[in-house]
C-alpha cells in the first residue's frame, strides 16, 4: 500500500467513526430525554417525592389521571416550570404502580378546550416574558385538573409554585378517590331573636350561617344543634365548635367524650361576648363556655381578658350596627404574622399574615399537660408590643394605648395544638341527662330544674368507660376570624383578603383532621433556611480579603518561587556548559581550570 | 495507554512553567473571588448557588487561556511535527494533551475549596447542591476545554485560538438566557428549543440545585466527546 493510499484509509476510517461517533451521541441524548435518571442530592431530598407521598400513591385503586395544561410560551419561568413539573409528575406515575398517569396539554391551538376549561376557571395568567427592551408578559396557561371515575375536584389553578405541587396534587388525589366525604359536624349556637322583635333590620344574625356553604366543596358540613337527636354524627371526621355559650352538662359530654375517643375538633371558644354597641356603653363581657374545666384538665386555660396589639393597623373587624355593616380598626383587630405564626405546623405553615380579631390569652400549663399525656404547640402569638384589657369593657376602653413598656404582655398565645390521649371528665359516671328545647318548656320549669339539678336522674344510662385514643384539637381563642361578616370586609378590598387566610387555616386543619396523616407530613414539609452567621463589620472585612486575595497570592507566590528556583537552575546549566566547566552551586569552591561563563 | 500518560505529564508540567498560565489563573481566582464575596454576605446565605450558576461564565476566561496553547503553540514552534513522528496515535496525543490540561484545571478548581470552607465555618450549609456544583463544574470543563482544544488546533495563532473559543463558549453560554432563545422560538419554535438546549445553563442549573440528571450529564459527555473526535481529526489530517 502507498502512503497516499493508506492515508486515504485511514481519512476513510476517521470519517466512519466520525459518522458513527454522531450517531451514537445523537441516538444517547434522545434516548436520554426519554429514558433518564435523576439523583436529588439535597440533604432534605428537597425536589423529591416524600416518603408520605410515595405512600399515598401506592394505595391508590384506580387510576388516576391528571391534565397538567400548559401553554407553550416562551416565558422562561413557565418553560422551566413545565420541565421541572413533567419532571416531577414522572416521579408521581413511577412511585404509583401504574395507578397515576398525567397528559400534558396545550390548549392555545385548541378553542373548544379553551371553553370548557373556562367553565371550571381555568384561564391562562401572565408570565413574564425579558425581551431585548426589558420585561414584558405573555399569557400562558398552567393549571392541572385530577380526574377519577367521574368525579370533580377544584382544579390547581393557577399552578406557579413547583415546591406545592406534591401537597397540592395529593391532596386533590384524596379528596376525588374518597367514597365520601369527610362529615364536619359544626356546632354554633344560633342567635336568640328576642321575643316580639318586629324589625328584621335589627335581628341578630347568624354569624356562622354560611360555613357548611363555604366548605362544602370538600366537606359535607352537618349542623348540628347538640342536642337530643341532633348530636355528634357517628361518622364525623372533625367537630367544630363556634363560640360555645355555657354549654349544658350532656352536650359538654358528647364533646370531650368525642374528643378522647381519639376525635378531631377545631374549637373556637371566646371568653367575651362583644357587643354591637361600638363605641357606646359596654362592649365586651365575660361569658362561659362550659369547657373551662376540661381545658384545665388538659394543661390551657383561656383567660377572660382582651388581646390588643400594635398589629391592628392592619385588620380591620366587621360588626352589625343597625343592619349595616360597620368596619372599624381597633387594636382588637389582631393580625399574626411573620415568626408568630407557626411555620412548622401543618395548619399555619406557609400562611403570611392570618387575622384573629378579638382573642383571649391562652395559658398553657406545661406540666400539667405532660401529666395529662397531651403534647400542646402554640400555632399563632400575638405582636411584641401587646396589652390586655380587663372585662368587663368599655367602649373607650380601646383607646387607651399604653405607653410604657412595662405595660406591654409580648406575644400571648391565641391558638394552639394539643395531641394525644385526652382525659375524659365523665369517666366511670354515667352519661348527664339531655336538657329539653328552651322552646318546649315554660321559665318555671328551667327554675325547678335548677332546684333539681343535684338529683340522681339528671344522669341516665350505666357509667361510661372509654378508653382514650389519640385525639387532636386546635383550639382558638376567638371565633371571630370565621365571622362571615368578616369576609364582607374582605370583598370591600380596603385591607386585602385577610379573613380569606383565616378561612384557609381553618380549612388546612379540616383536610389534616380528614385525610389522613401523610397529608399532614407532606404539609408540614418544610426545609431549613441556611443562614450564615451574623459577623461584625471588621471581621466581613477580613473574611472578604481572605476569600478573595489569600488564593491569588498563594498561586502567584508559588509561581514566583517555581521561577526563582528555574532560574537558578538555568544559571548553573549556563554556567556549566557554555563555560565550559562542571558548574558549582553558590559558595562552593570553583573545580580547578573551571572557566566562568 | 503509557504514551498518553507520558504527554499528560509533559503537558501538565507545563503549565506550571508558562507565565501565561499563572495570569489566566490568578484573574481567574481574583474574579471568582469577588463576585463570591459578593453575593455571599450580600444573600446572607450559606450556599453556593449563584457562584456555580455563574462559573461558567469565568471558565470561557479560564479555558480559553489555558487551551489556547494546546496545538496552536506546537504548530507555530515546529514541535506538532516531532510530536507525530513519535510512535503516538494522534487519539493518545490529543487524549494526554487534553488531561494535562483538564488536570491543570481541575487544580485551579480544587483551589476554590476556601469558598465551602468558608461556608463550612459560617454557617450549616447543605453539602449535596455544593458536590452537585462542583460535579457540574467538572463537567463543564470538560466540555470547554474540549472545544478549546479543537480551536487550538484549527490554527497556530494563539490569540486566534483564545478568541475562537471565547467566542463559541460565550455563545453556548449565552444561548441559555431567556431573552435570545425565547425571540428565536418566537421566529422559529424548533431552533429556539434546541439553541436552549444546547445552552450550558440550560443544563447545569439543576445540578447546582443538588439535581443530578442523566440527561445533563450526558449532554456534556456527548459535547466533549465530538470535539474531541474533531481535534483528532484535526491532528489526523496532519500526519
Amino acid at each position: 500500500m502507498t502512503m497516499i493510499e493508506e492515508r486515504g484509509s485511514r481519512r476513510m476510517l476517521l470519517l466512519t467513526a466520525g459518522l458513527l461517533l454522531t450517531g451514537i451521541l445523537v441516538v444517547a441524548n434522545v434516548l436520554a430525554s426519554r429514558f433518564f435518571l435523576r439523583e436529588d442530592i439535597t440533604a432534605e431530598k428537597r425536589y423529591s417525592l416524600s416518603e408520605p407521598a410515595v405512600r399515598i400513591l401506592k394505595r391508590l385503586k384506580d387510576k388516576v389521571v391528571v391534565k397538567y395544561y400548559v401553554s407553550n410560551t416562551e416565558s422562561p419561568a413557565l418553560q422551566q416550570l413545565k420541565r421541572e413539573t413533567i419532571d416531577r409528575l414522572i416521579e408521581f406515575q413511577m412511585a404509583s404502580d401504574g395507578n397515576f398517569e398525567f397528559e400534558v396539554i396545550d390548549p392555545e391551538p385548541d378553542p373548544d378546550l379553551q371553553k370548557t376549561l373556562k367553565d371550571r376557571d381555568i384561564v391562562p395568567v401572565t408570565w413574564p416574558l425579558p425581551t431585548k427592551s426589558g420585561v414584558e408578559f405573555a399569557n400562558g396557561y398552567s393549571a392541572m385538573t385530577v380526574n377519577y371515575l367521574d368525579k370533580k375536584v377544584d382544579p390547581i389553578q393557577p399552578y406557579m409554585d413547583l415546591s406545592r405541587l406534591e401537597y397540592d396534587l395529593l391532596r386533590r388525589v384524596l379528596a376525588v378517590t374518597q367514597d365520601e366525604k369527610p362529615v364536619v359536624a359544626m356546632y354554633a349556637p344560633r342567635p336568640d331573636i328576642p321575643p316580639h322583635m318586629m324589625n328584621p333590620m335589627m335581628m341578630p344574625q347568624d354569624e356562622f350561617a354560611g360555613l357548611p356553604d363555604a366548605f362544602k366543596e370538600n366537606f359535607d358540613v352537618r349542623r348540628i344543634d347538640l342536642k337530643e337527636g341532633s348530636s355528634i354524627p357517628k361518622e364525623t371526621k372533625c367537630l367544630l365548635i363556634l363560640k360555645p355559650k355555657e354549654l349544658k352538662p350532656r352536650q359538654r359530654y358528647e364533646v370531650t367524650k368525642y374528643i378522647a375517643e381519639g376525635g378531631n375538633a377545631i374549637l373556637c371558644l371566646p371568653r367575651y361576648s362583644i357587643g354591637s354597641r361600638m363605641f357606646f356603653g359596654p362592649l365586651a363581657e365575660e361569658i362561659k363556655t362550659g369547657l373551662e374545666e376540661d381545658l384545665e384538665s388538659w394543661g390551657v386555660r383561656i383567660d377572660p381578658e382582651v388581646v390588643c396589639d400594635a398589629s391592628y393597623r392592619r385588620s380591620a373587624v366587621a360588626f352589625m350596627s343597625a343592619g349595616k355593616v360597620q368596619i372599624a380598626q381597633p387594636p382588637t383587630a389582631i393580625m399574626v404574622s411573620g415568626s408568630n405564626l407557626n411555620q412548622d405546623s401543618f395548619i399555619t405553615m406557609r400562611m403570611s399574615d392570618v387575622p384573629l380579631p378579638w382573642s383571649a390569652p391562652i395559658r398553657i400549663d406545661e406540666a400539667k399537660a405532660k401529666a395529662a399525656g397531651l403534647t400542646i404547640t402554640p400555632l399563632a402569638r400575638s405582636h411584641a408590643a401587646t396589652w390586655l384589657l380587663h372585662l368587663p369593657l368599655e367602649a373607650d376602653g380601646l383607646r387607651k394605648i399604653p405607653s410604657k413598656k412595662e405595660e406591654l404582655k409580648p406575644q400571648q398565645i391565641l391558638a394552639c395544638y394539643i395531641e394525644d390521649k385526652f382525659p375524659f371528665a365523665f369517666n366511670d359516671k354515667p352519661a348527664p341527662k339531655w336538657e329539653k328545647d328552651k322552646d318546649s318548656h315554660s321559665p318555671d320549669e328551667d327554675k325547678d330544674k335548677e332546684k333539681d339539678k343535684d338529683k340522681k336522674d339528671d344522669v341516665e344510662g350505666p357509667p361510661t368507660k372509654i378508653q382514650s385514643k389519640e385525639g387532636r384539637v386546635v383550639l382558638f381563642s376567638t371565633a371571630d376570624h370565621l365571622n362571615l361578616t368578616n369576609l364582607q370586609v374582605d370583598r370591600l378590598g380596603i385591607f386585602g383578603s385577610p379573613y380569606e387566610r383565616a378561612m384557609y387555616m381553618v380549612y388546612n386543619a379540616l383536610e389534616g383532621f380528614t385525610l389522613g396523616d401523610d397529608l399532614i407530613k407532606i404539609r408540614a414539609k418544610h426545609y431549613e433556611e441556611r443562614a450564615l452567621k451574623p459577623l461584625e463589620p471588621n471581621e466581613e472585612i477580613i473574611w472578604q480579603a481572605v476569600l478573595v486575595g489569600a488564593v491569588p497570592l498563594a498561586v502567584a507566590a508559588f509561581g514566583l518561587i517555581r521561577w526563582l528556583i528555574r532560574r537558578q537552575a538555568r544559571v548553573l546549566y549556563e554556567k556549566r556548559f557554555a563555560g565550559g566547566g562542571t558548574g558549582r552551586l553558590a559558595g562552593t569552591e570553583p573545580a580547578k581550570g573551571g572557566g566562568q561563563a | 495507554m503509557r504514551a498518553t500518560w507520558v504527554i499528560f505529564k509533559r503537558e501538565f508540567g507545563a503549565y506550571f512553567n508558562s507565565t501565561i498560565a499563572y495570569v489566566f489563573a490568578i484573574v481567574f481566582f481574583l474574579t471568582v473571588g469577588g463576585v463570591y464575596v459578593l453575593f455571599m454576605f450580600r444573600e446572607g446565605k450559606a450556599d453556593m448557588r449563584l457562584f456555580f450558576e455563574l462559573l461558567p461564565w469565568f471558565f470561557i476566561w479560564l479555558v480559553s487561556g489555558v487551551s489556547m496553547r494546546l496545538w496552536a503553540e506546537e504548530k507555530k514552534v515546529g514541535t506538532q511535527e516531532v510530536l507525530l513522528t513519535l510512535p503516538v496515535t494522534s487519539l493518545q496525543a490529543v487524549m494526554g494533551k487534553y488531561l494535562g490540561a483538564l488536570a491543570f484545571m481541575l487544580l485551579c478548581l480544587a483551589l476554590t475549596f476556601p469558598f465551602p470552607l468558608s461556608l463550612y465555618l459560617l454557617g450549616t450549609p447543605d453539602w449535596g447542591p455544593i458536590i452537585g456544583g462542583y460535579l457540574a463544574a467538572v463537567l463543564v470543563l470538560a466540555m470547554f476545554l474540549a472545544i478549546g482544544a479543537f480551536f487550538s488546533s484549527v490554527t497556530q495563532n494563539q490569540i486566534v485560538a483564545f478568541i475562537l473559543t471565547a467566542l463559541v463558549l460565550a455563545l453556548l453560554s449565552l444561548a441559555g438566557i431567556p431573552p435570545v432563545y425565547s425571540n428565536i422560538m418566537a421566529i422559529q419554535r424548533e431552533v429556539g428549543e434546541f439553541v436552549r438546549w444546547v445552552a450550558v445553563t440550560y443544563h447545569f442549573g439543576n445540578i447546582a440545585r443538588g439535581i443530578v440528571d442523566s440527561r445533563d450529564v450526558i449532554y456534556a459527555l456527548s459535547l466533549a466527546a465530538f470535539f474531541l473526535y474533531l481535534n483528532v481529526a484535526m491532528v489526523e489530517g496532519r500526519r
